[in-house]
């Protein structure tokens, strides 16, 4: 008799602590409105990002490391695998700006 | 009604289910306190980190607005972007209109509608959806930036942890039923015993006891000590039945005898004078049977001990003194002799007690010594001390009371077969044994070959270091 209660209560704190749990995100939005897009993820910024390594390649020449990184991304972004060309072109570039510490 | 609180007994009020219950809340209280730990120290710490990695990213953002103005902050953002290798961050400065100047959002969100708040809101990369957390900040001149991180590592990680969690929660659920219930059976088997042996001796079997489980624990201590109780139970009720029946066996004996004195008168009596003279015996009976009452009552309330908060300070010599004074003429008119002897008159032992209950109880034991010795005999009142006892020792060459007898002795109305034709009521030694025990002492019956020596063996108050008593000035000195 008094187990029954007791066990509502338990199943209660636990259906509690679950929403708790699910919840912790404080202000959570657009739950039903569509998601952002980022701009950061199409070949026109690709390219861009292909245009920044060319000018930031250092008068003395960029290592080959930095070079042929940049060559993949560059094709990969005109074959049209857009996340794959902008990680290396980003390698690339973190390369020629931090040579020492990539 | 009673059968229906027993029965609920098993349930709803058993302290097997309160011990439960307490355990599993106490159980609960930890596994939450545990959970909300792992919680903290692990996604909330993930959670923080983010946080703080923008809140800094926003100062420093902030500051290059504030040194270089919106070119110099134009710059650092695509810069910030073109290096983001991991692909997690998100940018927007926009202007007081909201029309984008910078970043990688192509607008301000609808959701993020106030500066200042975390939101997590859903991106689209190249088709992919992910969670981000994200913040608004105002800049000057009524610009405004908004930094985010993908949280979706974070995220996935929290589903999981909450998912180990709500498993590990249930677990813990069932376990701490499972163990409560566990705990009530345990206490319900335990104490299932004690009531069974309740049961039984309410309705009646006093020869039931509770059975003992053999491990020695506190649940066969408090079955121990249950059993002793009912032993002393039955033997106290044992004796209130041999004292009624007693009391209802040696009563009918003298009702019966003034009964048929009356009888007698009423059918034979000739004249006045004989009327008159058998109602005056019946009138003997009856105060004898009077008597009696008194004597057992003076017991019962001997035995309660209230008069022990009447104890004073009682000097033994002078009491002894009195007692052979008064019995000496008794004795001598019975050809005996009554000696008092004293260890060492000059330390005169003291008692803490009742005075006249001593004095009576000592009375009873001359009393016997002079009714059952043969003329001729010799009795002795002694008094030692023997450790931290005083002990005074009626003595007589009598009959004496046979070594089978004598625990019976001090039995409310026991009379050895011998004294039937000695007056008496076989209350005296009982009385001598109630007023020994209240005083915490005891009464030994021995033989002083030939005859009884009864023995009256009391605590003494510790012998104050005796002052030398100092000469009242006021008396002369031959009076000390
Ligand atoms: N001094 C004694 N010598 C022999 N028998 C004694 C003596 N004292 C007591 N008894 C026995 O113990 C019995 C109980 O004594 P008591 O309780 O004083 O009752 P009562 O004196 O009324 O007989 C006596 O009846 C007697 O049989
Ligand atoms: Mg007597």
């Amino acid at each position: 008799m008094t187990r029954v209660p007791l066990a509502l209560a338990m199943l209660a704190a636990t259906l509690a602590f679950a929403a708790a749990a699910g919840s912790v995100g404080r202000a959570a939005g657009g739950g039903g409105a569509d998601p952002l897009a980022v701009t950061s993820d199409t070949t026109h910024y690709c390219h861009s990002l292909a245009a920044k390594v060319v000018a930031a390649r250092p008068p003395g020449g960029a290592t080959t490391a930095a070079d042929a990184l940049a060559a993949a991304g560059r094709r990969l972004c005109r074959q049209g695998d857009v996340l794959g060309g902008i990680l290396r072109l980003r390698h690339a570039l973190l390369l020629e700006l931090h040579p020492a510490d990539p | 009604m009673a059968r229906a609180g027993r029965r609920r007994f098993g349930f709803g009020r058993s302290v097997g289910v309160r011990f439960a219950a307490v355990y599993a809340l106490v159980f609960g209280l930890s596994s939450a306190g545990l959970a909300t730990f792992l919680w903290w120290d692990t996604v909330g710490l993930l959670q923080r980190q983010v946080e703080s990695a923008i809140n800094v990213d926003a100062r420093s953002l902030a500051a290059r607005f504030q040194a270089g103005g919106l070119p110099l902050l134009i710059a650092t953002i695509n810069r910030r972007i073109a290096l983001n290798v991991d692909d997690s961050a998100i940018y927007l400065v926009v202007d007081p209109s909201y029309q984008p100047v910078a970043g990688n959002l192509r607008g301000w969100p609808k959701v993020v509608a106030r500066l200042g708040v975390w939101y997590q809101v859903p991106v689209k990369r190249a088709q992919i959806v992910s969670l981000a957390e994200m913040r608004g900040y105002q800049l000057p001149l009524g610009f405004r930036l908004l930094i985010g991180r993908d949280v979706e590592a974070r995220a996935r990680l929290r589903a999981l942890v909450a998912g180990g969690l709500l498993w590990a929660v249930l677990v813990m659920v069932v376990l701490g039923i499972a163990g409560a219930l566990a705990i009530r059976g345990l206490l319900q088997r335990a104490l299932a015993n004690v009531s069974r042996t309740a049961n039984a001796i309410a309705g009646g079997d006093l020869s039931h006891r509770v059975a003992l489980s053999g491990r020695g624990d506190e649940f066969d201590l408090l079955a121990e000590t249950i059993n002793d109780m009912l032993d002393r139970m039955s033997r106290l009720m044992d004796g209130v039945r041999q004292v009624s029946n007693a009391i209802a066996h040696d009563l009918r004996t003298p009702i019966t005898r003034a009964r048929a004195r009356l009888e007698d008168a009423l059918s034979h009596a000739e004249g006045d004078a004989a009327l008159r003279a058998a109602i005056e015996r019946a009138t003997e009976d009856l105060d004898a049977i009077n008597a009696i009452f008194q004597a057992l009552l003076r017991i019962s309330e001997i035995e309660a001990g209230a008069r022990r908060a009447a104890f004073a300070a009682v000097e033994l010599r002078p009491l002894l003194a009195d007692l052979h004074e008064l019995f000496t003429a008794a004795a001598e008119e019975r050809g005996l002799a009554l000696d008092l002897l004293q260890e060492d008159p000059a330390e005169a032992p003291t008692l803490l007690g009742d005075r006249e209950l001593l004095q009576q109880a000592l009375a009873n034991l001359l009393d016997n010594a002079l009714k059952f010795s043969p003329p001729g005999g010799r009795i002795t009142l002694s008094v030692r001390r023997q450790g931290t006892m005083v002990e005074i020792t009626v003595a007589d060459q009598g009959p004496g009371i046979p070594p089978a007898e004598r625990f019976r002795a001090t039995e409310r109305f026991y009379r050895a077969e011998s004294a039937r034709h000695t007056p008496g009521s076989g209350l005296g030694l009982s009385l001598v044994q109630a007023v020994a025990q209240l005083h915490g002492g005891s009464l030994r019956l021995e033989d002083n070959e030939p005859g009884l020596a009864a023995t009256l063996a009391l605590p003494a108050r510790e012998p104050r270091p005796a002052p030398p008593a100092p000469l009242p000035a006021a008396l002369p000195a031959s009076a000390a």
